[in-house]
């Protein structure tokens, strides 16, 4: 992995945004590089800049300082190489389960046949063989959720950037798809990026979690967890790393006494 | 069934008030025809075929003039939609062309399309123009930016953009319009063949007028309003089955 070149590499980004005219400086500096095959969460609070630094890595937004490369080619715009899955799904209410998967495959010189082969082997692949005629409103959310992993992974990207991917489902269906991305990424080895707020999803995901600070946003701490998936959520060595993570965010820090001024 | 009740209860009134006001006003038939006249002269003109002559005529012509200018005005509205400093520039010379009703055009419709199926035609067509265009134009301007990144994601492009992202999100913005402009054209079908026309529902009732058979005008009346009401039950239905198979309005949010 080390004499590998990375495929994203992140160099001294800074974002500022306008507000009103005042400049406000939400990414400052940041660098990193990520390898082939790596899972990485970027962890921080609400507002810290996660889902800017996303659409940063994606190609959406190109306003910035700093130089973003895929693969050592400047992102300049997005591309197919690296898909991003929204935190609202994004699917295309008036397809079916099985067109929204062959959405990005059509118009690439592959036959009907293949399309729909692949398609449908993706969608097996999350589980929703049975659900291919449906229309995104009839399915949960996780099931949504699912249709749009497998919709990223039908073209085979090197890299899939994830924006709270699961925030808005319930613990179960949670814990499951969690374990479905493990796999799916294992087989196919691809790059993710995934932005969460959820520090035990992080832990039990990653190979390496960046935990950002808020205002400005910079990474003050690169956490590697070489332990090998799936991991126990309840063993002593996953405790560790959520007192680690914790007590980085000063989350364990004693409740300053609250002063009454009469 | 109570719907039913309600439309038979409000009918009856409405022609007993009617009746009332000819015995308490003494009006004459050749005035105001009564109910009793009217639906004589409604039954004569469906047994004798001559309503069925002039509603496939004008049906002919309704349909040729919506169905091209709505093609036309999507088309349209799509692309300027999408170029948004060229619609910057058009936007104000339709704000001015829209308020003028179809018909103030009919000098120079006549003048260069002469008598006959045309002019109507083209009222209908300018009727029902300016409301596609401008729901259309409006629909693909707010269309859900999310769409829009998924389609740059997995670069789609023109016209695959087009057809396959930007027409089906503003799919059901753009059936609203075609909702009211079909209730536009409907109207002007009436006036456009009254302009220039020797058939169809409208000049049925212009040669009734000439001819002073006021019972006939009221019959005429009676049809054109029935007819733009089924017309109207049509478009609901296709609207119910537009939200059914393109994911309607609210749902394509999340
Ligand atoms: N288009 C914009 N214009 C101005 N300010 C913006 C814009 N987008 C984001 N910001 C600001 O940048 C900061 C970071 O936003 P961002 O959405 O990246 O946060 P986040 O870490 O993803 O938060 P969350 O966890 O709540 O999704 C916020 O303070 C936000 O107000
Ligand atoms: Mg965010």
């Amino acid at each position: 992995m080390t004499n590998q070149s990375p495929i994203i590499s992140v160099n001294k980004i800074t974002k500022t945004f306008f507000n009103r005219g005042q400049p406000q400086k939400i990414l400052d500096q940041i660098s990193f590089d990520v390898q082939r095959g790596e899972l990485i969460s970027i962890l921080g609070k609400s507002g810290c800049g996660k889902s800017t630094l996303l659409n940063l890595i994606g190609g959406f937004d190109l306003e910035k300082e700093g130089e973003i490369l895929l693969d050592g080619q400047v992102v300049n715009q997005p591309s197919r190489r690296c898909v991003m899955l929204m935190q609202n799904y994004g699917l295309l209410p008036w397809r079916s389960v099985l067109k929204n998967v062959e959405l990005p495959l059509e118009n690439t010189g592959m036959s009907k046949k293949e399309i729909r082969e692949r398609a449908k082997y993706y969608l097996h692949m999350v589980g929703l063989g049975d659900k291919l005629d449906a229309f995104p409103k009839e399915l949960s959310g996780g099931m949504q959720q699912r249709v749009a992993i497998a919709r990223a992974f039908v073209i085979q990207p090197e890299v899939i950037l994830m924006d709270e991917p699961f925030a808005a489902l319930d613990a179960f269906t949670r814990y499951y798809l969690q374990d479905e991305l493990i796999k799916i990424q294992e087989k196919e080895n691809t790059t993710i990026l995934l932005v969460t707020h959820d520090i035990d999803e992080a832990i039990y995901l990653s190979n390496r979690i960046f935990m950002l600070s808020a205002n400005p946003g910079r990474i003050y701490q690169e956490l590697k967890i070489p332990s090998s998936r799936p991991r126990d959520r309840s063993s002593l060595q996953f405790q560790k790393y959520r007192e680690i993570i914790f007590r980085n965010f000063h989350f364990n820090h004693p409740i300053a006494p609250i002063e009454l001024n009469v | 069934m109570k719907n039913l009740k309600n439309v038979l209860i409000g009918f009856t009134l409405l022609i007993v008030i009617w009746q009332l006001i000819i015995i308490v006003g003494n009006y004459e038939e050749a005035l105001l025809p009564s109910p009793l006249k009217v639906g004589e002269a409604v039954l004569s003109i469906i047994l004798n075929g001559t309503f069925f002559v002039h509603l496939q005529v004008s049906f002919m012509r309704f349909f040729i003039g919506y169905l091209s200018s709505v093609v036309i005005a999507v088309i349209l509205g799509l692309i300027l939609g999408r170029l948004a400093r060229l619609w910057a520039i058009i936007d104000p010379i339709v704000q001015v062309i829209r308020p003028v009703s179809p018909i103030a055009w009919s000098p120079f419709i006549v003048l260069w399309f002469g008598i006959g199926d045309i002019p109507a035609i083209v009222i209908i067509f300018i009727a029902s123009f300016f409301p596609v265009l401008l729901s259309t134009v409006s629909a693909v301007r707010k269309i859900d930016k999310t769409y829009l990144r998924v389609a740059q994601n997995f670069e789609i492009k023109q016209p695959q953009l087009m057809w396959k992202i930007i027409f089906p999100a503003s799919f059901s913005y753009i059936a609203n319009g075609l909702h009211i402009a079909l209730g536009a054209a409907w109207i002007f079908l009436v006036a456009g063949e009254m302009v220039g026309a020797q058939s169809g529902l409208g000049f049925l009732i212009v040669d009734a007028r000439n001819s002073l058979r006021l019972d006939i005008v009221i019959a005429g009346i009676i049809f054109i309003g029935i007819c733009g009401l089924i017309l109207d039950k049509g478009i609901k239905l296709f609207e119910r089955w537009v939200e059914k198979h393109w994911g309607g309005l609210e749902s394509s949010a999340n």
